[in-house]
């Protein structure tokens, strides 16, 4: 009996510990990104956009920060949305509206979250979701320089990190890419939303000149860009036009920037 | 003024002719295919389109079938594949292989395209197919994101055969990576009735690492930008329709191939060796060409070849820019079986030795008497080593060690080792016939070679001190004695 006792307390205490071991590190360490100019790839003209500097979430907001939100906030649960905020997919994965369950590990990027909820989880801890312009000057970074689009070896490893981009489950972030500015992850583990995802381009054909942001999407070598060879950023504005705010799809996250 | 005065009259003749021609054509119209126009063609009832993996196609349209609505359901699926032996490559298909499947319809049809982008994509996509008539060939309204359906619907105006393919930014890698496919109008009434129909698709495909290099090769946007593809291959990767997967015919069978290219770059000279195509669609369209022995399929165009096959045997399927075929993969079979027919084929009647007239068959320009000659054994090895790279060791090898039954070996010979005489008559005579060396039987023939008696004297030496022969040396008089007894031994011991 006494034995017995002695099982199920010791049952219980490894139980115990190993949820606090899973236990993420909720708090979100931001990085400060200084005020700089960056070219976009797709301009006219090469007038730099001029970037006042801000915080950045040092990786992609993971399962377990997005479960204290959904917790805290009960109408974001996966049972509650609203559908106009977000498609059926919304948090799919998960294995119910409060539990991860196997397929989101705590510390893996939180995926299959509309724009509504990436946008109102970043209100929530003070913060907004990053404008593309300040988003690509974060993951315009490599390893060791700050501004690599320029290099055509840059471009090439990332259409590498883009092939081999994880399926769920996914890794933890973190652990990957990190860049110049010691910010994890922008390139290589999932999608990110932006603020102003679908301002730039609504273009369905990548290959319609017809219209203003046609110029973004002629086909890669035409002039009407920047740099034409520069793939990985088609890559990743096609992406981002494909998108409606209420998408989640199960490649797709997101991380926060705050005002300085 | 004379010149302006000719303008007009040619102006006036043209207008004349125009009148003419129209009159023409509105008979033309009268007289043949009444006034059908698929536009106006009522659709009747509605079915799910069969769609099928190459090499296959669906079965030809009853030619009493209505025109009909016909939904088409195609699934985007980005998955890893072979491109060869222990190569394997990302491939973005539509439909799970490479050429995406086929799709058969016939003009008047409606078409419902549902295009699917699989949940675990990583990359939105749509689609543009050549047979739409419409904004971007229905890529404008199927622009997908993962985890998403999106539906849009055409009608079928114009017979021929088309290539679709993804046109999503970056429209090159996306086509690069495979995505693109035939789609089949069949014109009111069918295509004339064949024995046997396949699904061929050229593509081009740019790897980081060369072609043959082993494990997971990442797209190299530098080459395709370069158009220097390392693979050009027929349906998706190396001996995709080739060894057990080549398309079988019997004899007697006509066979049509529907033929694409999907580029993204290269223009395939399509050819058929061991065949003549009887008749070619040209450029899928409605212009027949007959009695054709090779046909340009441009990137992003297609082709129907039909030919009887007569004889059995295999008939190989290449891009006649011919190292695509045989360096990068453009290669495929087509396994004939059946009766031979003597008549039309005889198979190999004869294998003989061809010695051109005198014996030589190699002429270099001959030497003059400012020849240098060398001046100790040791000039004469260099001066020979330098004979045989240049003429030697293409056959003979770079060791010395020839080939196994084909090129009698130079290391080591115990053909020479004894009499030097029977190295020189070789060289300069040539030899045919029956020869044993080392214990090989061959029996081949070596051309007389056209060199001075220094350079004969030069490069036996060079040999009897190679190769782990015995050494020794020989002089140009050796040589000269040699070469006016005439040839010593033709082999044949």
């Amino acid at each position: 009996m006494i034995r017995l006792a002695y099982i199920l307390i010791s049952f219980i205490l490894l139980a115990d510990s190993s949820v606090l071991a899973a236990e993420p590190p909720s708090k979100i360490e931001w990085i400060s990104i200084p005020s700089g100019e960056f070219y976009p790839f797709f301009a006219d003209t090469v007038k730099p956009i001029k970037i006042d500097g801000f915080f950045i979430s040092s990786t992609q907001i993971t399962n377990a920060q997005f479960l204290k939100f959904v917790k805290a906030n009960p109408k974001w649960r996966r049972s509650k949305i609203k559908s106009i905020f977000a498609e059926g997919s919304y948090l799919g994965y998960w294995e119910a509206d409060t539990i991860l369950g196997d397929n989101a590990p705590p510390n893996a990027p939180v995926v299959a979250v509309s724009w509504f909820a990436a946008s109102a989880y970043c209100t929530w801890i003070g913060g907004r979701l990053a404008d593309m312009s300040e988003w690509e000057y974060v993951a315009s970074a490599s390893k060791d320089k700050k501004n690599a689009y320029n290099e055509d070896s840059f471009s090439s490893t990332l259409l590498r990190m883009y092939e081999k981009l994880p399926k769920i489950p996914l890794p933890n972030v973190g652990e990957r890419f990190k860049n110049a500015y010691a910010v994890y992850d922008m390139h290589g583990l999932v999608w990110e939303w932006t603020r102003d995802f679908n301002s730039v381009i609504v273009s369905t054909d990548a290959r319609d000149k017809t219209n203003v942001d046609g110029k973004l999407f002629c086909a890669a070598g035409s002039i009407g860009n920047v740099d034409p060879s520069n793939y990985s950023a088609f890559v990743r504005y096609s992406m981002w036009s494909s998108l409606q705010a209420k998408y989640c799809l199960r490649n797709l996250g997101f991380r926060c920037v705050k005002d300085k | 003024m004379g010149f302006e005065m000719s303008l007009i009259e040619n102006k006036l003749n043209l207008s004349t002719l125009l009148v003419l021609f129209t009159a023409l054509v509105f008979t033309a119209c009268d007289g043949g295919k009444s006034d059908y126009n698929p536009a106006n063609e009522k659709v009747v009832g509605e079915t799910i389109a069969e769609l099928t993996l190459p090499p296959n196609v669906p079965a030809p349209i009853d030619p009493h079938r209505a025109a009909t609505k016909q939904i088409v359901n195609m699934e985007v699926l980005e998955q890893e594949g072979t491109m060869t032996d222990g190569v394997t490559y990302t491939y973005w298909t539509f439909g799970g292989s490479v050429p995406g499947q086929f799709i058969r319809i016939r003009e008047g049809d409606e078409v419902e395209f549902h295009l699917k982008n699989h949940p675990d994509n990583k990359f939105a996509h749509n689609i543009d197919l050549h047979a739409v008539t419409g904004p971007g060939g229905g890529a404008a309204s199927s622009f997908t994101a993962p985890g998403h359906e999106t539906v849009f619907s055409f009608k079928a105006l114009n017979p021929g055969l088309y290539v679709y393919h993804c046109a999503t930014a970056p429209v090159g890698m996306h086509i690069a990576n495979g995505m693109y496919g035939l789609i089949l109008v069949e014109p009111k009434g069918g295509l004339p009735k064949v024995d046997r129909e396949y699904y061929v698709m050229q593509g081009d495909f740019y790897t980081a690492g060369r072609n043959g290099e082993a494990g997971h090769q990442p797209f190299d946007m530098d080459k395709a930008l370069a158009e220097n593809p390392d693979y050009v291959v027929f349906n998706g990767s190396v001996g995709a329709i080739a060894g057990d997967n080549a398309l079988k015919a019997k004899v007697g069978e006509t066979v049509r191939l529907f033929v694409g290219n999907g580029g993204p770059n290269l223009v395939s000279s399509f050819h058929v060796i061991g065949e003549i195509f009887d008749e070619v669609s040209v450029e899928g369209g409605d212009m027949i060409n007959r009695n054709v022995q090779t046909t340009l399929i441009p990137a992003g165009g297609a082709a129907m070849v039909t030919f009887k096959v007569e004889v059995p045997g295999s008939l190989h399927l290449v891009d006649h820019s011919i190292f695509r075929a045989f360096n990068k993969g453009a290669l495929g079979s087509i396994v004939v079986t059946g009766d031979e027919d003597k008549k039309i084929y005889s198979g190999l009647m004869e294998d003989k030795v061809y010695m051109a007239e005198g014996g030589r068959s190699l002429t270099l320009p001959s030497k003059g008497s400012n020849e240098t000659t060398a001046g100790s054994k040791a000039e004469r090895i260099d001066m020979g080593a330098n004979v045989y790279k240049n003429l030697c060791q293409a056959c003979h090898q770079p060791d010395g060690k020839g080939m196994k039954g084909v090129f009698p070996p130079l290391a080591k010979s115990d053909y020479f080792a004894n009499d030097h005489n029977k190295a020189i008559s070789a060289i300069v005579h040539g030899l045919s016939g029956k020869i044993t060396v080392n214990g090989e039987v061959y029996n081949s023939a070596m051309p007389a070679q056209s060199l001075s008696d220094e350079e004969v004297a030069n490069v036996v030496t060079y040999l009897l001190n190679s190769f782990g022969n015995k050494g020794g040396e020989v002089s140009p008089d050796q040589v000269k004695k040699v070469r006016s007894s005439g040839a010593a031994d033709k082999g044949g011991h």
